[in-house]
């Protein structure tokens, strides 16, 4: 109790709420903008830590972490394009909305779907942190390969019109993540000698590349054609929406299963916010009632996207705090924040500093706080987004989707991998190829690759020792499940709801 | 006030021309040093590379620019590296087996000697960690266990951990199988877990050692890990293999003796600092600092065993 009262006063220290403040608003920027990625505004944050003090240093990621994946849903909804590619989803109902004039309740959905998976995640960490994390460490190859393999099964139903497409889309994500390094051997695969393909294809270039630079491309060409043709470019209805109370009960139910679904996600290491966020949108899609129009403005998608975005990352720090083990690539670069001072997360930490732990929790929470201010204040200018000009737009966009994606990694490499993508999202567009499901398949082809080759390796290949894996059975059983009842929906002349149909 | 601005530009461009040759003749380094750092910030070379910069930056009377270059293990920065000028503005910092296996291993676009071996800090307490309910004393006991003919599984997170178990199960006649991991942490969960009989780790374990988590079976380095004296050493187990992986700080090949022997004074001065002290001490590397002559031996004998451990796999 004294340790929770001390931390507290330290996390209100002026400096300490200063620095959540500045996180905060930095994310948001970063968030905002597309191009500007969250990899990149830590890259840049982490050295900046070493003059704070542990907490200030902390709670400054916090609130860069926290804030670019609430902001990331404005340029999903004004623009058709994330801020970053865990708000990809919530372009399938935020943008359609804004072009039907309802843009204000779009972002405000958003930010506090955000908030409010932000909080009770938040609350769970504090509250739960050490009997969640136990499940964390049984979490062992086979169960990691058979929940990727759910999850997979989950997001392929997002694959759009033909589900043909959707598979070939995501299959050469796949594909593409199997550039660089053997995990096993450390051969080089598919590399032709170039060194920066050592570690794979940059991550940031290619959802840089495949969100905002595609999505430019494509909204720069629109514009031309239009303008060719002389028809007057198309304008987004005028805003006069605003949430309403019936909305907000509508969305409750929706909001608080895609918090559940994100903090699962956050506590099984190496899912992270994207996969956490499209599976909560594909669990949404599939509890849909009749009358919801998922995919052409629906609001309880943009609520499911965003609330599940925001609950992974304080939960990715309930196996980290417990156990050491970082559940996202966030939470990774918040441990070298934490080492930087000395202090290493894992078992001895609450008994080492527990002062220092209560402090976080604190300063997580203003944090929260802090967003939800920024973001509110921050909306009557996003809102008018919308009525800026689209060759002002995309040129801008541009050169932000190319200055980002140079500084995470200070390397030209990037930008031509941004570049390359950039233009293959744009043909796969063009064809009907979701650029989305192959993101999603190179986002989670690394993993899946290790932790398939690791069941492998401890199973000796031997699918008997399932038996001694009741997680792993449960969720191949509902893998399976999933996979029956999704090709039930897509059989013609079955019964195909056509208003559940994905996006695109 | 035009005629006043003329003028000063004129003595300012009188200053500059002066001080063309005068700089030629001076001393390193007369500009600020850039250390690029072969991994992303935050990680265990970052930190003490920043932890050392504010010392080397006084004992060389200029500014030191810290970057990151992370990518192919260092491989990137040394890569880039070798194509810099020789004149001593520029120190990669990176983990010693970059320079010392990487080449042997895989297609690398250096070797070991290519570069001027300034100085090295700390030793990371790699070692060989199972839950403490396996029983197993040190790793002879693990060894023990493989002989009754059960395929042992551990977690591995480097090729360099691959070539040292490989060369001992080949010698003990045992099937020992890497299980790849993404990292320290990663590899410490899989033990922690049960996922796999032991793990290999480079210095995450070692909390979890400390909290009586994880038991530490035997050290990879020269020397028995500080804290748990109880733990041989894989050579005191009466294996001829090892690993040591420091920080390592290089400059191209051919930098003037005059810059190198400035920058050597200037790491040696660091290594003294208790800034950089008490950062090693937390990361539980050791206080081990060599410079100059001493760490260009020591790179090029491990590179000689490296090599020799691998050709015999």
């Amino acid at each position: 109790m004294e340790n929770l009262f001390l931390g507290a006063m330290d996390a209100f220290e002026p400096l300490a709420v200063f620095s959540v403040f500045c996180g905060i608003l930095l994310g948001y920027v970063v968030g905002v903008l597309p191009g500007l990625s969250r990899p990149a505004a830590l890259a840049i944050a982490v050295p900046i830590t070493y003059y704070l003090s542990p907490i200030s240093a902390i709670a400054f990621l916090i609130g860069v972490t926290k804030a670019s994946a609430a902001g990331g849903a404005t340029g999903a909804i004004m623009l058709n394009t994330p801020g970053e590619p865990s708000s990809a989803a919530t372009c399938f109902d935020g943008y359609p909305m804004a072009k039907a004039g309802q843009a204000t309740k779009a972002l405000k959905t958003a930010l506090f779907a955000s908030v409010f998976g932000d909080i009770v995640a938040t609350l769970v960490l504090i509250l739960l942190a050490k009997p969640l994390a136990s499940f964390a460490l049984r979490m062992g190859p086979l169960e990691m390969t058979s929940v990727m393999i759910f999850a997979l099964m989950f997001i392929a139903a997002l694959s759009g019109k033909s589900l043909t497409r959707g598979l070939i889309s995501g299959i050469f994500g796949l594909f593409l993540a199997t550039v660089g390094l053997d995990p096993e051997s450390a051969t080089p695969r598919l590399t032709f000698g170039v060194i920066e393909l050592y570690d794979g294809v940059p991550l940031v270039a290619a959802t840089v590349g495949m969100l905002a630079f595609t999505e430019m491309l494509v909204q720069g060409e629109t514009y031309i054609a239009n303008l060719r043709k002389g028809v007057a470019p198309e304008m987004m209805k005028r805003d006069c929406s605003d949430l309403t109370w019936p909305d907000v009960r509508r969305v409750a139910p929706t909001v608080l299963r895609s918090t559940g679904v994100g903090i699962a996600a956050g506590i099984i290491p190496g899912l992270g916010p994207t996969i956490g966020a499209f599976l909560a949108y594909a669990v949404a899609k599939k509890s849909a009632k009749p009358g919801d129009r998922f995919g052409e403005g629906e609001i309880k998608g943009v609520a499911a996207t965003e609330a599940a975005d925001n609950a992974v990352l304080p939960a990715s720090m309930i196996p980290l705090f417990a156990i050491g083990l970082p559940g996202s690539v966030s939470a990774a670069i918040l441990v070298s924040a934490f080492m930087i001072h000395g202090v290493i997360p894992g078992p001895l930490i609450f008994e080492q500093y527990p002062r220092l732990i209560y402090g976080i929790y604190v300063s997580m929470i203003v944090a929260s706080v802090c967003m939800l201010l920024v973001g509110r204040i921050g909306l009557h200018f996003f809102a008018r987004i919308g009525r800026v000009p689209i060759v002002l737009i995309v040129p801008n966009v541009l050169v932000l989707c190319l200055v980002g994606v140079f500084l995470e990694r200070h390397q030209l490499f990037s930008v031509y991998a941004m570049l390359v993508l950039g233009l293959l999202g744009y043909v796969m567009q063009r064809y009907g190829y979701s650029v989305v499901t192959f993101l999603i398949g190179f986002v989670v082809g690394p993993l899946f690759e290790l932790s398939l080759r690791q069941a492998i390796i401890v199973s000796n290949g031997d699918p008997a020792v399932l038996v001694d894996h009741p997680i792993a059975v449960a969720f191949l059983f509902m893998a399976l499940a999933a996979a029956v009842m999704f090709l039930k929906r897509e059989r013609p002349g079955g019964a195909v709801e056509e208003s559940v149909r994905g996006p695109g | 006030m035009t005629y006043m601005k003329s003028s000063l530009l004129g003595v300012a461009a009188a200053a500059a021309l002066l001080a063309a040759p005068l700089s030629a003749n001076a001393e390193f380094p007369e500009n600020p040093v850039t250390v690029v750092v072969a991994y992303g910030a935050g990680g265990g070379v970052d930190t003490i590379s920043r932890a050392a910069s504010d010392a080397l930056s006084e004992s060389l009377g200029q500014p030191i620019v810290v970057q990151n270059r992370p990518g192919a293990g260092g491989g990137l920065a040394v890569t880039a590296l070798k194509a810099e000028k020789a004149d001593g503005y520029t120190v990669v910092g990176t983990t010693s087996t970059t320079l010392t296996f990487d080449p042997h291993a895989k297609e690398t676009g250096f070797t070991v000697d290519d570069f001027e071996y300034i100085a090295a800090f700390g030793v990371f307490p790699e070692a060989l960690v199972a839950l403490p309910s396996r029983g197993w004393k040190t790793f002879a006991d693990t060894i023990a266990e493989a002989k009754t003919g059960k395929t042992l599984t551990y977690a591995s997170t480097t090729s360099i951990d691959r070539v040292v178990l490989a060369s001992i199960a080949k010698r003990e006649g045992v099937t020992i199988k890497p299980v790849p991991t993404k990292g320290g942490a990663e590899a410490v969960a899989q033990a922690l877990g049960g996922h796999v009989d032991f793990a290999y780790s480079s210095g995450t374990y070692y909390a979890q050692a400390q909290a009586g988590n994880l038991h530490v079976l035997a050290g990879l380095g020269d020397s028995r890990i500080v804290g748990f004296p109880d733990a041989p050493t894989l050579t005191e187990l009466g294996y001829d293999t090892s690993s040591v992986n420091m920080i390592l700080y290089l400059a191209p090949k051919g930098i003037p003796a005059a810059a190198r022997d400035k920058l050597v004074a200037a790491f040696k001065a660091a290594g003294k600092s208790e800034k950089l002290l008490a950062v090693l001490k937390k990361r539980n590397m050791g206080s081990t600092v060599l410079v100059g002559d001493e760490i260009t031996k020591a790179i090029h004998a491990q590179s000689k065993a490296f090599k020799a451990a691998l050709s015999s796999n």
